[in-house]
């Protein structure tokens, strides 16, 4: 049986290095800073409160991105910011190229695309790493991202020029 | 618009600020800490503390006579005594290794500082100190001691510490490789008498200990040169920029 958990420093490690992708993901997800921060803030010492838990299964930074979109998650709910996993009523007034409409567009993807897109885009991650930060088959991954970028593709390309 | 530019609109505005010692705190780490750096009660015969560096990179030397034990740490027997208690000035972990910078008023009159660390494979704390007078007397060498150490052995980075006059709001250390890195102050503890300002901060990984640092600057809240010192071992065209 190998080695179990991961150590400080490698956790160290990755938020010296990975911080600020971890905090675009996290901001994307939060849409303000302060919880953005706070999400990752957060994420890196849950990942440090349970590291003796870390399988070596995946890569440390899958498991921590976990912690981290699961904080990002926790603090959103908390804040009463308007859940982007609820069903939106769509930016009436938003100018179709201001930041409100293109976040309109991304709270409206479903859950999973939505982290799929921030963890290939914000993080870099390959398939295999989003499969195993999300749960799902690697099959899955993308059929998952294909399906996110074509329908904010189609938000987008709607907007008036 | 495409997607790309879509998701980079989603974060402009956003300037990571990184701070560590805040996610040990958030994760109790930081309270283990000091508590793993209470010192065990000095055995005076075991001095094979490898770490041990005492720097003492002064303006003015301080005599090392009074080596009367008064406090539990590693390096009392080794510096001045302390006039008072030992207080930490701030706390961390690099690497994984718990550190604290600690400071005293010594009874010699000045302030001595040091980092101590708690390598997992060690049998007590250890680190490095030094002690110094801090009068400018009209020489900003004199208003500003630092020390540099490290362990690659143990896993633990280079850093730089150092004591500073009180009105200093920043330091900034020259690097051989032409790098620069800036600190803020940290401010002194409470019960320490002497007026300082104190810094600490990770030097570049991979930077030969032997010229890694080249000069050290303080400057004011306003950006005037407080104290500027040339590091042993440099040439003056390192000096210190006016």
């Amino acid at each position: 049986m190998g080695a179990v958990g991961a150590s400080l420093g490698e956790i160290e490690a990755v938020y010296r290095s990975r911080g600020e992708a971890f905090y675009k993901l996290a901001l994307a997800r939060t849409e303000q800073r302060d919880l953005a921060r706070d999400a990752v803030q957060e994420g890196f010492a849950r990942a440090i409160r349970s590291r003796d838990s870390f399988r070596r299964e995946g890569s440390l930074e899958a498991w921590i991105a976990r912690c981290v979109i699961n904080a990002a998650h926790d603090l959103v709910a908390r804040h009463d910011k308007p859940n982007p996993d609820a069903a939106t009523a769509g930016a009436c007034h938003a100018r179709p190229d201001s930041d409100e409409w293109v976040r309109e567009a991304v709270r409206r993807l479903p859950r999973r695309q939505r982290e799929a897109l921030f963890l290939r885009f914000y993080l870099d991650f390959d398939y295999i790493t989003i499969a195993a930060t999300l749960g799902v088959e690697v099959g899955t991954v993308s059929a998952t991202l294909h399906a996110a970028r074509a329908a904010l593709s189609n938000e987008i390309r709607e907007v008036p020029q | 618009m495409t997607v790309d530019a879509a998701l980079e609109q989603l974060v402009i505005d956003g300037a990571w600020m990184p701070d560590w010692d805040d996610v040990l705190r958030r994760a109790d780490v930081i309270p283990s800490v000091a508590a793993a750096l209470k010192p065990e009660r000095p055995r005076l015969t075991q001095r094979r503390w490898a770490l041990v560096v005492l720097a003492i990179l002064i303006a003015v030397s301080i005599p090392l006579t009074a080596l009367a034990v008064s406090e539990d740490w590693w390096f009392v027997g080794a510096a001045p005594d302390p006039a008072g208690a030992v207080e930490a000035v701030e706390s961390g972990v690099w690497n994984g290794v718990p550190w604290a910078l600690v400071a005293y008023d010594s009874e010699s009159g000045g302030v001595c500082y040091g980092l101590s660390i708690n390598v997992p494979q060690a049998t007590r704390p250890n680190g490095a100190l030094s002690c110094a007078f801090l009068d400018d007397g009209g020489k900003p060498q004199h208003s500003l001691s630092y020390l540099t150490a490290g362990s690659a052995d143990a896993g633990f980075p280079r850093y730089a510490a150092g004591a500073v006059q009180a009105d200093a709001a920043t330091v900034e250390l020259q690097i051989a490789d032409g790098s620069i890195v800036r600190t803020q102050t940290l401010p002194r503890p409470a019960t320490l008498h002497t007026d300082v300002q104190f810094f600490v901060t990770r030097l570049p990984a991979g930077t030969p200990a032997d010229s890694d640092v080249t000069t050290i600057s303080a400057f004011g809240a306003n950006g005037q040169t407080l104290a500027c010192v040339v590091v042993e071992g440099h040439s003056a065209e390192d000096a210190c920029r006016p």
